[in-house]
């Protein structure tokens, strides 16, 4: 009761004093670090009202009490609060924060000053991420250095990035460990709004202390906390339109397409009739059969718009910050559209003197409408439609506008199936939801140790329902109706599944923390930790068919073909870790790091393994000798050595697996069981061992700066997937532990920034060059796939086909060459008998490109005048192939078209000189000639992406106030607007070991958006 | 406070350190140790090896109707499985596709024996199904490799449990894999039951072990044995001709006395079915050709070109009725609806065997494999037409034997008897009997290479119904009887030798 009183007291105290205080006129000028003045800059008195922001010339003027704290804060530099006192005319300069010593970053269980990094670790800042119109978060990793993030597709609800950190070290899953707050997470159910920064772990280094998931490297985001202060209210949003980047310049003129048609059917040895008499009747009346191009029919220009709410504030005991997000999105393909709701908190509270309780909590709900066939078959629809066909067409009969079928049926392509409808018609709906929440508690006990336990849980649920009506096509020429198939297996007209699935990952780890300092310059810290993760999955599926209606979409509603399918998996993982940091005056810096994992993926006695590491920094700018070049703002070098671990892949390996399945009899299913793996029981661990040097440095408060690392990444007992020989029972091989394979590289960034009068630039380049290799592999025994060889030797995932070496011209020429297969051409593919045997067959194949990226590439160029702002990304590749052989990449491939290369640059007795062989039916494998895979499909992947144009004008202080806001950005953005690639078929950036160009493409995008805090 | 919360941070510190954190158990299939327990796993098992039979490159998609595009009996369209290239003359082993599945297939059906036979033996259970498990693992093991006999040639012999080391095994020769089909067969017959009853019927049986015995024997030309086999089956009074044609292959009539041995399928969204209807009816992958149009002969039993009913202005009217049975020729009505002159542009008709269509009803399409009718590897006309055939090539046939084996056959089709007059008559008679009483079911590409005539027969023009050519079938006698061991196999398998002209 005494302290309620005496608190009640106090605020009417501190109520009358501001009330009655004396104000006067203060008035000054804010300048740079080189005496520039800087326009723009808000000048508010601390918890006050009051706001005004500096004019051309610098100056302000503000009414202030003595008591009063000015704060002046400004883009991109370092906040100050000045007290008032006596002064009436203030000088105040201020810095610029990215020259900021003092930043932290966030590093494995802790945080770690930036200058006293001893490991590689790219960090992405709020002020980078900040404003950025992404509909996914793993695309707020484009930039960092050494990251190489590829967005694949658009899809509302499948953008999510390929994130490859220093190459491809394992020939399993290479993704890094995405922690959000030191949970496993998803960056896809992660609002980008809420993302404070990102550090990614490059090194053994930094990333042994997650020793077991580590080897790919760490990204750790961490999301934004709440500030003391004022409760501050924040919204951000953007509206924007997007159209897809790349499609296919395909035939779209039926007489073209039918010509072509029949010339190829007659390279293959065919009179094509139907075709003949199609082209006829296309001659005699050109208007009765449409031209049809269906990428303009499927695609469309899509909006999009995503509203944030913030708020955030708190006292000197607790802090939190609440927001919502909300994200409307149309996808460039018909049919298909996103929508995601999340929230999420973070509160922090010091319970006492010895006790904090900190919470993090967020959630989404994400719901995504497709086409009922996946995208990879939508893909395959769309791209082998014909310009013959035509979406839609009316009953001359009741003047009723329905479905198109095809006009006629030609040999390559029977069964028509209408894209516009398989895209629009049924339902396949996916409702995600996640909650991702984390418990910290901290207890500070005695001799400067403290205690961390953090509880995490991640759960996922996600529910498919799926219907499919029928479709009705009507065909003008028989006017007959049919009724559509579905081209996949699973799915019937009038059919209906729900597939579910629930996985809860649960995470406890415990860590004692210890820091002290001996004789002022030795600073120790110390570390150790246990953890625990489980990860448990659930998947249900239900299928049933026979609706009688399209209108009833549940699984009662349908009769026949019950079926059900389901599963359950759990995953393991047990940790002991620890760290030890030392520095000595923070000039000479050491570290050293351990983790010992066990995974329940590998066999008893099998399980554990230990990842240590250490590393060392020098920073000669502290040494007295350097102290006397004022120029030199900060030089490091560091190195670090350390291994870490890799468990990835599917459960159950270490044993020979023995499937359930069924067969019939009596015209009753039952069970029926068969092995399905050799498996090897010894299999553990696979471990990367990083050796890194690097440098860092900045010159001239920052204007230059210039960081490297060198880096040494060798993986060994890779794990992976073997093949046998199909003697063997067509087992498929055991997983072991085969290879080693060798990254090397070099990473580098230089940065300039500078300012001319109220002009303001920052450009930053970074690149990387990796060489991968594969040095040792099942005892020299090489591993083909397909088209491709992992060879000892080679870069992994190389090519392995044969050596085109043009195209026969004369029969003479033909008669005198070895020839893949009898009835070889002139206009045919020539390829080298490269064994010299006289035969062309798989033993003359040669190894040949890779299909990870030599060099990866980043721009990112910044620039400011007075409130304006402009930031530019651009991203590259380079030294990469793929090779394209799928429909449209090969004439009439599956049932498709051709692009109109192949019409124009194809070879014929009169067009010798074509780039192209003749054409074929690609589908029709008559004559390997054209079809085996040689280097002649072989095309460079490399590409290089503006991936972001951001124009922003920050509305000065005193405006902002007069429409009652603290503050106010509006942007004008662009998404990927330009790219320079010799791709023509297919969007550069896509997977990079996928020969597959028929995907759901990715967008170019326009948005605008504000952000406004009051 | 500070002591409780020590103790609480050591306990939590040791709490997750229990030695069994990191077991996990696999519930949705078992591992090795587990497996192999007791009765249920071994009925399991054998019904494992069964299932390989509805591989796509065996008898399962529409495999047996392809097979027949290696045949003068039709053409194909597109390129399934690349028998048009094959069938052209033009495979190799780089073609793989089925040259790889197939081989794969046949020894993944041959482990899945092996794996059986080696792990029954311990388990606890009835000793007399024990034993009948086992020789059904005996016949299915003799089925796979006949077939690789047949198509390959000698293949390496792998009897045991499936081991890495087996993939380096060389060739046997033809002879030692034909004794092990024998062998494998022997075993069966002796144990396996006469017929099932219930859940059961779909299983193999003695009979049918007899007449794939007898089959054995007549692709080898041993004709004194394929008859004596094929006289024990027609004694075991099991079996009889299904009186409808037609319907036999229909999905109502499933396992019908006509049945020795079938390959069961059922519609279920996870399992492998067939799609006679989709590759037939819709796709149109292939058609019949001019040239097995023109073989079915008229219903007085006279070929085209001698009959007095031949009308070439209506040229499929008063035919053979399993003409009207098995094709769906321009003007007729199926699936409903007339057949129009360019509905099948593969050759312009198409098969109605196997398909789920009806000629009345309007067709309900299903994709991809949803059709769930069985293919019979062995029916009782097969039976008949081998005992005709081995006794014929014995000796000419007696009328008596002709009264009870090929002209029940011709009977039941609706055809007159054929009167015997001499051996080449009736070899010729006992050829073209089996060419089109057997259209459709892939039986014809065997019997074309046993009887060495695939080098005349596979030397043309493929003509579609009007005569048009579609493209020329090629056949090297000293090559094609045998296919290439596929490269896909000889890049795990160097050591296997190639076969000739390859």
């Amino acid at each position: 009761m005494r302290y309620k009183f005496t608190y009640l007291l106090c605020c009417l105290l501190y109520f009358s004093n501001s009330l009655f205080a004396q104000q006067k006129l203060v008035t000054g000028k804010v300048t740079d670090a080189k005496s520039e003045p800087l326009i723009g800059v808000t000048v508010k008195i601390k918890n006050g009202k009051s706001v005004v922001s500096t004019d051309v010339n610098g100056k302000f003027s503000i009414k202030a009490a003595s008591s009063d704290i000015l704060v002046f804060t400004y883009v991109s530099f370092t906040t100050k609060e000045v007290p008032v006192g006596n002064q009436t005319n203030m000088a105040v300069t201020l810095t610029d924060s990215y020259s900021n010593l003092n930043e932290v970053v966030v590093v494995g269980y802790g945080t770690q000053k930036k200058v006293n990094l001893t490991g590689s670790i790219s960090v992405l800042d709020s002020a980078f991420l900040k404003n950025r119109p992404i509909t996914n978060s793993s695309q707020a990793l484009q930039g960092a250095n050494g990251v190489y993030v590829n967005q694949t597709s658009s899809q509302p609800g499948a953008d999510n990035a390929t994130i490859r950190i220093r190459g491809l070290g394992t020939l399993n899953d290479n993704s890094p460990l995405i922690l959000i707050d030191g949970i496993e997470g998803d960056l896809r159910d992660l609002n980008p709004d809420d993302i404070a920064s990102i550090s990614v772990l490059k090194d053994a280094a930094s990333a042994s202390i997650y020793g077991n998931r580590a080897a790919n490297g760490v990204v750790l985001v961490s999301t934004k906390k709440g500030r003391k202060g004022d409760a501050q209210i924040e919204y951000s949003g953007y509206y924007g339109l997007s159209t897809a980047t790349f499609l296919p310049d395909v035939v779209t003129n039926t007489g073209d397409w039918l010509n072509a048609f029949i010339t190829a059917r007659k390279n293959d040895g065919v009179t094509d009739n139907a075709a003949i008499s199609a082209l006829a009747s296309y001659n005699s009346n050109p208007s009765a059969i449409p031209n049809t191009n269906w990428f303009d029919e499927v695609f469309r220009t899509a909006s999009s718009q995503n509203h944030n709410l913030r708020v955030s504030g708190g006292s000197d005991k607790s802090t939190y910050t609440v927001a919502l997000n909300y994200q409307d999105q149309d996808g460039i393909m018909v049919g298909s559209s996103g929508k995601k709701y999340s929230f999420s908190t973070n509160l922090t509270n010091k319970v006492n003197k010895w006790l904090d309780v900190d919470l993090g909590l967020f959630g989404t709900k994400y719901d995504t409408d497709e086409s009922l066939l996946d995208p990879y078959n939508m893909m395959y629809i769309v791209y082998r439609a014909l310009p013959f066909q035509q979406p839609f067409v009316t009953d001359p009969h009741d003047g009723v506008t329905y479905y198109a079928d095809q006009p006629y049926k030609l040999n390559n392509q029977n069964v028509f199936r209408n894209p516009y409808a398989l895209a629009t018609e049924g339902m396949n709906r996916n409702t995600t939801n996640r909650l991702q929440g984390n418990l910290t508690t901290t207890v500070k006990l005695p001799l400067n140790i403290s205690y961390k336990l953090t509880g995490g849980i991640n759960y996922y649920n996600n529910v498919r329902s799926l219907f499919a009506p029928n479709i009705e096509m009507y065909n003008p020429q028989t006017d007959a109706f049919s009724l559509s198939d579905y081209f996949i297996t699973s799915v019937k007209p009038r059919s209906a599944a729900r597939n579910t699935n629930n996985n809860l990952n649960l995470t406890m780890f415990q860590t004692l923390n210890w820091e002290t300092t001996i004789n002022k310059d030795h600073h120790l810290k110390a570390l150790g930790g246990y953890s625990l993760e489980t990860m448990n999955t659930q998947y249900f599926s239900s299928y049933i068919d026979g609706f009688i209606s399209d209108n009833l979409t549940d699984i009662d509603a349908g009769s026949t073909n019950p079926a059900v399918t389901g599963n359950t998996a759990s995953e393991k993982l047990q940790s002991f870790f620890g760290r030890l940091n030392y520095d000595f005056k923070s000039k000479y810096l050491f570290e050293a790091n351990f983790r010992y994992d066990g995974s329940s993926k590998f066999a008893p006695g099998k399980r554990w393994g230990f990842f240590p590491s250490v590393s060392a920094g020098w920073r000669l700018s502290e040494e007295d000798y350097f102290k006397q070049y004022s120029w030199l703002e900060n030089l490091k070098l560091r190195a670090s050595y350390g291994q870490l671990g890799n468990q990835r892949i599917s459960n159950f390996q270490f044993a020979n697996n023995y499937n359930v399945g069924g067969y019939s009899l009596a015209n009753l299913d039952v069970p029926a069981v068969w092995q399905t793996n050799y498996a090897d029981p010894n299999i553990s661990w696979e471990t990367t061992t990083i050796a890194n040097a690097g440098i860092e440095s900045s010159f001239f408060k920052g204007m230059l700066s210039f960081d490297a690392d060198y880096y040494v990444k060798t993986t060994d007992n890779i794990l992976q997937q073997t093949v046998l020989g199909s003697i063997v029972g067509n087992l498929t091989g055991p997983v072991k532990n085969i290879g080693k394979v060798q990254n090397k590289g070099i990473e580098i960034t230089l940065g300039h920034k500078n300012k001319i009068g109220n002009f303001r630039y920052d450009v930053s380049v970074n690149a990387a060059y990796n060489q991968n290799k594969v040095l040792k592999l099942n005892g020299g025994q090489p591993l083909i796939t397909g088209t491709q060889i992992i060879k000892e030797g080679s870069p992994i995932n190389s090519y392995y086909i044969l050596h085109s070496i043009g195209i026969f011209q004369t029969a003479a020429e033909v008669a005198a060459s070895p020839v893949a297969a009898p009835g070889t051409q002139p206009g045919d593919l020539k390829y080298e008998d490269v064994n010299g045997d006289g035969k062309i067959d798989n033993n003359d194949r040669i190894v040949v490109g890779s299909s990870v990226p030599k060099y990866t590439y980043g721009i990112n160029i910044g620039a400011g005048y007075g409130n304006f702002d402009l930031r530019i990304f651009a991203q590259g590749v380079q030294g990469v192939s793929s090779l394209p052989a799928g429909i449209l990449d090969q004439p009439f491939r599956g049932g498709g078209g051709l692009t109109k290369k192949w019409v124009t640059d194809s070879w014929t007795p009169e067009n010798p000189g074509a780039t192209l062989p003749r054409l074929q039916v690609a589908a029709s494998q008559s004559n390997y000639n054209q079809n085996a895979l040689s280097t002649f499909w072989l095309q460079s992947g490399s590409y290089l992406r503006v991936k972001n144009v951001q124009l922003g004008y920050t509305l000065p202080g005193n405006y902002a106030t007069k429409i009652g806001l603290k503050k106010l950005y509006v942007y004008v953005n662009g998404q990927n607007l330009f790219t320079v690639t010799q791709n023509k078929n297919v969007d550069p950036e896509r997977s990079i070991t996928s020969d597959r160009t028929w995907d759901y493409p990715t967008a170019k995008t326009y948005s605008v958006g504000l952000n406004a805090t009051f | 406070m500070k002591k409780i919360i020590y103790l609480c941070a050591i306990v939590l510190f040791t709490a997750g350190c229990k030695k069994d954190f990191l077991t996990t158990q696999k519930n949705d299939g078992f591992i090795e140790g587990n497996f192999w327990q007791s009765q249920d796993h071994a009925i399991a098992g054998v019904n494992g090896i069964y299932q390989v039979l509805t591989d796509g490159t065996l008898y399962g998609e529409s495999t047996p109707m392809l097979m027949e595009d290696l045949t003068p009996n039709a053409a194909t369209n597109g390129d399934p499985y690349n028998v048009q290239t094959i069938s052209k003359g033009l495979g190799t082993s780089l073609t793989n596709s089925i040259f790889d599945g197939r081989w794969a297939a046949d020894y993944r059906g041959i482990g899945r024996a092996n794996d059986l036979l080696a792990n029954v033996d311990p388990i606890e259970m009835d000793n007399d199904l024990k034993a009948r498990i086992k020789a059904e693992a005996n016949y299915l093991r003799a089925v796979f490799y006949f077939d690789l006999m047949n198509l390959y040639g000698g293949v390496p012999i792998v009897l045991g449990q499936p081991k890495p080391d087996d993939q380096l095994l060389p060739r046997n020769t033809r002879e030692e894999v034909l004794k092990q089909v024998l062998a494998d067969l022997d075993l069966a017959i002796t144990v396996l039951p006469l017929k099932y009853s219930g859940a059961d019927v779909g299983r193999v049986t003695k009979g049918a072990a007899m007449a794939l015995r007898a089959r054995v024997y007549l692709y080898e030309g041993n004709w004194t044995e394929a008859a004596k086999n094929a006289k024990a089956v027609m004694d075991l009074n099991q079996y009889a001709l299904f009186p409808d044609y037609r319907n036999l292959f229909a999905l109502k009539n499933e396992n019908n006395s006509e049945v020795l041995f079938d390959v069961q399928f059922k519609y279920d969204p996870n399992a492998q079915k067939t799609n006679y209807d989709l590759v037939l009816e819709r796709y149109d992958y292939e058609g019949p050709t001019k040239n097995l149009v023109d073989d079915y002969y008229m219903k007085d039993g006279l070929p085209i070109t001698t009959s007095p009913l031949y009308n070439a202005a209506s040229p499929y009217e008063n035919r053979d009725p399993r003409f009207a049975q098995t094709i769906a020729y321009p003007n007729s009505t199926f699936a409903g609806r007339k057949v129009t002159l360019t509905q099948y542009p593969s050759t312009g008709a198409t098969v109605k065997k196997y398909t789920i269509y009806d000629e009345a009803k309007p067709a309900v399409y299903l994709t991809e494999q949803q059709s769930e009718i069985n293919y019979i590897y062995m029916r009782y006309a097969d039976v008949l037409l081998m005992y005709a055939e081995a006794v014929n090539e014995m000796g000419m046939i007696s009328q008596a034997d002709a009264d009870l084996s090929i002209n029940l056959v011709r009977q039941r089709a609706g055809m007159p008897k054929i009167t015997v007059a001499s051996q080449i008559q009736m070899r010729n008679e006992i050829r073209h009997e089996r060419r089109i009483e057997f259209f459709g079911e892939g039986t014809y590409y065997y019997d074309i290479r046993r009887w060495k005539t695939a080098e005349v027969e596979m030397n043309a023009d493929v003509l579609d119904l009007y005569g048009t050519k579609k493209y020329r079938h090629a056949w090297n006698k000293s090559r094609d009887y045998l296919w290439p061991i596929a490269a896909n196999v000889l890049q795990y398998s160097p050591q296997l030798a190639q076969n000739p002209g390859y």
